[in-house]
């Protein structure tokens, strides 16, 4: 088969989201089972996808229209992009299947294009291979997700989305204008050109268009402290949504931001933008991790565990070595494992017993033993306790930290991590031992199956990671390493 | 050696308690739950036993290959004496938990440790060390979720603070070495050292990372504060094997840092000496000086069974580590030894607890008495426990103790002994407390119908109670072991008899005249002595008036007149301590959640304008 | 005509920006915070725009005697129209928010709009 299908990737979702309306018709359950069809065929695409690129060991590159780089704007699936689309259509169609029983709010079928659209913009950018059409990308996962965050028609979910569109207005508006800058100065928009062009800029352009661009992406990255719309919006997006959002949402602007800073690895002053990522994302996992110690909504706790996370998935990108990358992407795996799952149980709690409050969690292992079960795994995972699989990835950023010369930074993120086994000890306890109201819950099967599976993953990628690590380990090989980055785009004049 | 495959024995060891441990808790019903827990407990201790010939004379590697991280294992005569005493204690823990526990979630967690200890010991690289040793951590720790959350929570945060350091030590050894194997990594970390590779701030780090991670398993004052509520407030049976397996866990981790890496053990040369002795050993013997001295007097002022032996078996492992400090090889051996010998007396003194509680329901001294004749077998072994506790001859814990006594007294450490000898004089009060308050004197009348221990239970003490009285007559055969490994120094005249370079213990002498001795009293005592039967309701109170505020019967208070007089100490108290830093920490990350994320969106963008300005500055300068 | 020098029109677009800043930091109306976002959006744009302009050349619409020697480059113009797409539709779900916020919380004072916090 063609790889060109693999436009496929970003033409399906954009193509399904306008059918919604004519969808609509049949009804609220018609227009999720659409939506389940849809991710379905989406995951299946990306399979494909996954498999031909791990298959051949060559990145996909799709070049629009049929023009060549840099004239024409080119896809790049690679080793990491290639893995993450499919972890972004596996989680939207895990999420499509819960939202069958938690988003009951009408109009369903705008939260279906939404949806749809969401998992587009996320698709896009990872697999984008140009400056601006990133930025486009970007916008679309944004106004997207502003426009989920504000779904539920509450009060608070309004605040939530207005807080996000601030600063995430602010933050792309810079974004553009490093673009703006980066463009003047090299007459391209290519990411790999520009990785070609990096070291030939004029500095202080460079220096500032460079950090302008982190600086955008750092507020899609929820890295400290741009990062305080990021709780708000979790708490109050729908619960499938909210899974999305720490699951693929925050890691394609982790992505993106890994991508440039590395392509642009020859440029002046490199070495400081990587020493304030470092830094940022240290306090991010230190905030956070403080932050939801007292926390009593047990969705809002898991939203800042989840922040503090991406923060160790930052120092683990940011630290400028290999492993560093490697481990950083096998994080990412594992962190969006986790959090879907622990963002699903939650979330169904939330939609069974009315609310997300600790008191709802009360006795839940007797009340919901399955879910409960899950989200146990869940939180013993995130904690990084061994056998699961966020120790592995844990342990390889502890040592790619100190071996860069990072032993204070990773220091501060372990003894941060203390405090988040407190307050994950905190719910397993009220779980399993905290006071029972005597109801007993029934509980989907779908979604049980849902988190027996994600249950099943935890726990064989941490008693055997290896095929996981060989992953990470290309993926990150991918963004990590440039030089076939440029090689693998047939640019026009400089391919063959 | 031919029953079991050398190539099985490793991995039968490590993860069969495990298994079972599963199976006992997915097939929970009464007696299946019990024989498979105690199937999984059985196996490690039998195959040790079939390997000891091979273990003893080389060892038996298996690796794990994960793939990320091959996990290398070694089975030799030290990872076998260590292994082979936690087996044992598992297995009596075992037979303790079929009497004491009827849910499979006690089975599956407290065998989930016993594997982890398992792993700690035959571990030969970092890795496997830590994976297992978090396992461990883990089965203890929900074992005292279930019970107490206060108390697992204080547990679990020390632990985690322990785990951590250990991680970020094995990092920082890692990052210089690429290698995770305890001699690669010793060796290179050692050669980086001399070369200059590596600076000596940060082998510093490491080293006392290392022991911080193992402080806290071994109890080592201050971070002892879990210990009371953690073995108190759990399956007593299963405190036998937590008290007396896991904190050797700890002990081992100290015994790694200090021999098996001689990278480290250099430090201790680099650290210079202090009077005489090497700064970095000195150290370690005052830490487990203090640990003995401070764990002691508070085992002494306690009023409940539990929390006694909790603090006591602190301060024993205080004696261990106070040993190791003293770094001479008749210390090292004592200290070995009383690996043993503590494991086995303080493993059995917990079994005793746990058949006391499950017969009376009772914690505390005044509500125990007279007990020795409704319990004889039970009142038998503890009085074999009190002895060997103790120190009194011819139990294995006064062979271990004489031996680390001696090794001080070698070392020119005055005070250290001294220590030692306050710490025996403080146990031998608190256990006389122990042996009189529950076992003699008036019964309360609501323990009139008290039944002896049941036989699990029974079965389980008498696996513990036996070595202590097998070591403690023959103490060369321990010590023939221990000089396998290590050169202590210490002579093995015979089986009954060793000696030190300053003096010769004969255990079999000495128990031959004790029983002589206590022959000739007990005929004085049927046939001359001037006896008098009085009821038990009148025997203790010496004459001395008795008020309802200032009662100090044995059972009661007994002790508060040494309370009294330490009053200006007890003032201070590290459990105090870190409960306030805990309400600091919490009130700090309240203060930052309030502060930071301040719900006022213009607030959050002034943040990203700060970080503007920040790469602002940065790109025009 | 004469066109001013290229460096007026990037502190135009540079003034709009900080203006805009200006108004997000300080302006406690909701409404204006959102006008000022606006303002920030305009500023970038015009900014792409003057990045991609040549001196004495026209707007890059083919026509009559202006082919691609005589035309200004044209990529950041087509940038800016994707620009302003995006920004209409950001604005435009911004006011929307900003309707329900007022339904429920009866203000646009974004000081009295802090439910979520902590």
């Amino acid at each position: 088969m063609n790889g060109q299908y693999a436009s496929l990737l970003v033409a399906l979702p954009l193509i399904s989201a306008f059918f919604v309306p004519l969808i609509k018709g049949l009804g609220g359950r018609a227009i999720k089972y659409y939506l389940t069809l849809i991710t379905a065929l989406q995951a299946g695409v990306a399979a494909w996808v996954f498999k031909t690129v791990y298959t051949t060991g060559k990145p996909i590159i799709v070049m629009a229209g049929g023009w060549r780089p840099p004239v024409g704007i080119d896809l790049y699936i690679g080793h990491f992009a290639a893995l993450f689309v499919l972890i972004v259509a596996l989680v939207s169609f895990f999420m499509a299947i819960f939202s069958f029983d938690s988003v009951s709010t009408e109009p369903t079928d705008k939260y279906a294009m939404l949806f749809l659209l969401l998992m587009l913009g996320a698709t896009g950018m990872i697999a984008t291979g140009d400056i601006f059409n990133l930025f486009v990308f970007m916008e679309i996962t944004s106004i997207t997700a502003y426009a989920l965050t504000a779904y539920n028609k509450t009060g608070e979910a309004a605040e939530a989305a207005m807080k996000y569109i601030v600063l995430g207005g602010i933050g792309s508006s810079f974004f553009l204008i490093g673009i703006a800058l980066i463009y003047g100065s090299t007459g391209t928009l290519n990411m790999a050109q520009l990785a070609q062009l990096a070291g030939s800029i004029n500095p202080t352009v460079i220096k500032v268009g460079l950090s302008l661009l982190v600086f955008g992406l750092a507020v899609e990255a929820e890295l400290f402290p741009l990062n305080a719309w990021a709780p708000d919006a979790y708490q109050a997006a729908p619960h499938p949504v909210t899974a999305m959002f720490s699951a693929f949402v925050v890691k394609a602007g982790l992505y993106a931001l890994a991508r440039l800073v590395y392509l642009f690895s020859h440029a002046a002053g490199w070495d400081f933008i990587l020493k304030l990522l470092v830094i940022m994302a240290t306090l991010t996992v230190f905030a956070a991790e403080f932050s939801a110690l007292r926390q009593r909504d047990v969705k809002r706790m898991i939203a800042y565990s989840s922040i503090s996370q991406v923060g160790l998935i930052a120092l683990a990108l940011s630290v400028g070595s290999q492993l560093g990358v490697q481990a950083g992407v096998f994080h990412m795996i594992n962190h969006a494992v986790v959090k879907t799952l622990l963002f699903l149980t939650v979330g169904y709690v939330g939609v069974k017993v009315g609310g997300t409050g600790i008191e709802n969690f009360s006795g839940l292992g007797r009340k919901m033993p399955l879910t409960a079960f899950a989200l146990t795994v869940g939180a013993l995972a995130a904690v990084g306790i061994p056998l699961f699989n966020i120790f592995w990835s844990k342990v390889w950023i502890i040592i790619a930290s100190i071996e860069q010369g990072y032993a204070w930074e990773a220091g501060v993120v372990l003894a941060a991590s203390v405090v988040e086994a407190v307050y994950y000890l905190r719910l397993i306890h009220t779980m399993w031992f905290g006071g029972w109201d005597g109801i007993r819950i029934r509980e989907s099967l779908p979604l049980g199956t849902i988190a027996l599976f994600l249950v099943l993953l935890i726990l064989a990628i941490g008693v055997y990671p290896n095929p996981f690590w060989t992953l990470a380990k290309s993926a990150g090989t991918d963004i990590f390493n440039v030089s076939r980055y440029i090689a693998n785009v047939p640019l026009m004049g400089v391919g063959p | 050696m031919t029953l079991v495959p050398e190539a099985y024995v490793v991995p039968l060891t490590l993860f069969s308690p495990l298994v079972f441990g599963v199976l006992a808790w997915l097939f929970d019903r009464d007696w299946i739950r019990e024989i498979l827990g105690v199937i999984g407990a059985a196996v490690p201790v039998t195959v040790l036993s079939l390997a000891y010939e091979k273990a003893s004379s080389g060892t038996i590697s298996y690796t794990i290959d994960t793939g990320v991280f091959k996990l290398h294992f070694v089975l030799n005569s030290l990872s076998w004496y260590f292994a082979f005493i936690g087996a044992l204690v598992g297995i009596a823990m075992a037979f303790g938990l079929s009497s004491t526990s009827r849910r499979g979630y006690d089975w599956l967690f407290s065998l989930m440790s016993f594997t982890g200890v398992m792993g700690v010991f035959l571990a030969r690289d970092f890795v496997s060390l830590f994976l297992f040793w978090e396992l461990m951590t883990f089965g203890s720790f929900m074992m005292v979720l279930r019970r107490n959350r206060h108390e697992s929570l204080k547990y679990f945060v020390l632990s985690v603070i322990g785990a951590y350091s250990m991680l970020l030590a094995i990092g920082m050894v890692y990052a210089k070495t690429g290698t995770l194997d305890y001699a690669m990594a010793s060796q290179t970390l050692l050669l980086l050292t001399k070369m200059g590779g590596v600076s000596k701030a940060y082998v510093d780090t490491i080293f006392a990372l290392f022991l911080l991670a193992f402080g806290v398993k071994a109890g080592v004052v201050p971070l002892h504060v879990w210990a009371p509520g953690a073995y108190g407030e759990n399956d007593q049976s299963y405190t036998s094997f937590f008290s007396g397996v896991l904190s050797k866990a700890g002990v081992y981790g100290f015994i790694i840092t200090l021999f098996v890496m001689p990278s480290l053990y250099g430090i201790y040369f680099a650290m210079g000496t202090f009077h005489g002795h090497l700064t970095g050993t000195y150290l370690i013997a005052w830490a487990g000086a203090v640990t003995v001295v401070v764990a002691s007097f508070l085992a002494v002022l306690q009023e409940d069974i539990r929390k006694l032996l909790a603090y006591s078996s602190v301060g024993q492992v205080g004696y261990i580590i106070l040993a190791l400090g003293v770094f001479n090889g008749v210390a090292v051996g004592g200290a070995m030894f009383h690996v043993l010998s503590h494991a086995m007396f303080k493993g059995l003194f917990w079994l005793i607890s746990a058949a006391l509680i499950l017969r009376t329901g009772k914690t505390r001294f005044e509500d125990f008495g007279g007990l020795a004749e409704k319990m004889p077998v039970t009142f038998a072994m503890a009085l074999i426990a009190v002895l060997s506790l103790a120190g009194i001859p011819p139990m294995a814990g006064f062979a271990s103790k004489w031996l680390i006594y001696e090794g001080a007294i070698q070392a020119h450490m005055p005070l250290v002994a001294g220590t030692i000898f306050l710490g025996s004089a403080l146990a031998f009060a608190y256990v006389v407390r122990f042996l009189y308050a529950v076992w003699f004197g008036q019964r309360p009348s609501d323990l009139d119908d008290v039944r002896e221990a049941p036989l699990p239970l029974l079965v389980g003490m008498t696996i513990l109670a036996i070595p202590n009285i097998v070591f403690g007559i023959a103490p060369g055969l321990a010590v023939r072991l221990i000089n396998r490994f290590f050169n202590t120094n210490i002579t093995v005249n015979s089986y009954y008899s060793i000696s030190t370079p300053t003096g010769t213990y004969n255990a079999l002498s000495v128990t031959l005249v004790l029983i002589v001795g206590l022959a000739i009293a007990g005929l004085i005592y049927i046939y001359g002595a001037n006896a008098r039967k009085i009821k038990v309701t009148n025997t203790y109170q010496s004459g001395n008036p008795v008020t309802e505020e200032y009662n100090l019967v044995i059972r009661r208070n007994f002790y508060r007149p040494l309370a009294e007089a330490l009053d200006f100490w007890l003032k201070y108290s590290w459990d105090r301590f870190y409960e306030r830093l805990a309400n600091l920490t919490e009130d700090f990350a309240d203060w930052l959640r309030e502060g930071f994320y301040n719900g006022n969106v213009q607030s959050y963008s002034w943040y990203l304008a700060i970080i503007l300005l920040i790469l602002a500055i940065w790109g025009v300068l | 005509m004469s066109v001013p020098h290229i460096g007026l029109y990037y502190f135009g677009a540079l003034s709009l920006v900080l203006v805009g800043i200006y108004g997000v930091l300080v302006k406690k109306n909701l409404l204006k915070i959102l006008i000022s976002l606006s303002i920030v959006e305009t500023g970038v744009n015009l900014l792409l725009i003057s990045v991609g302009y040549i001196t004495g050349r026209s707007a890059p619409i083919l026509s009559e005697g202006i082919g691609p020697k005589q035309a200004v480059d044209p990529i950041p113009q087509a940038l800016v129209l994707t620009a302003i797409v995006i920004g209409v539709a950001t604005t435009a779900m911004a006011l929307s928010v900003a309707i329900t916020l007022y339904e429920k919380y009866g203000t646009l004072n974004i000081e009295e709009i802090r439910r979520l916090r902590g």
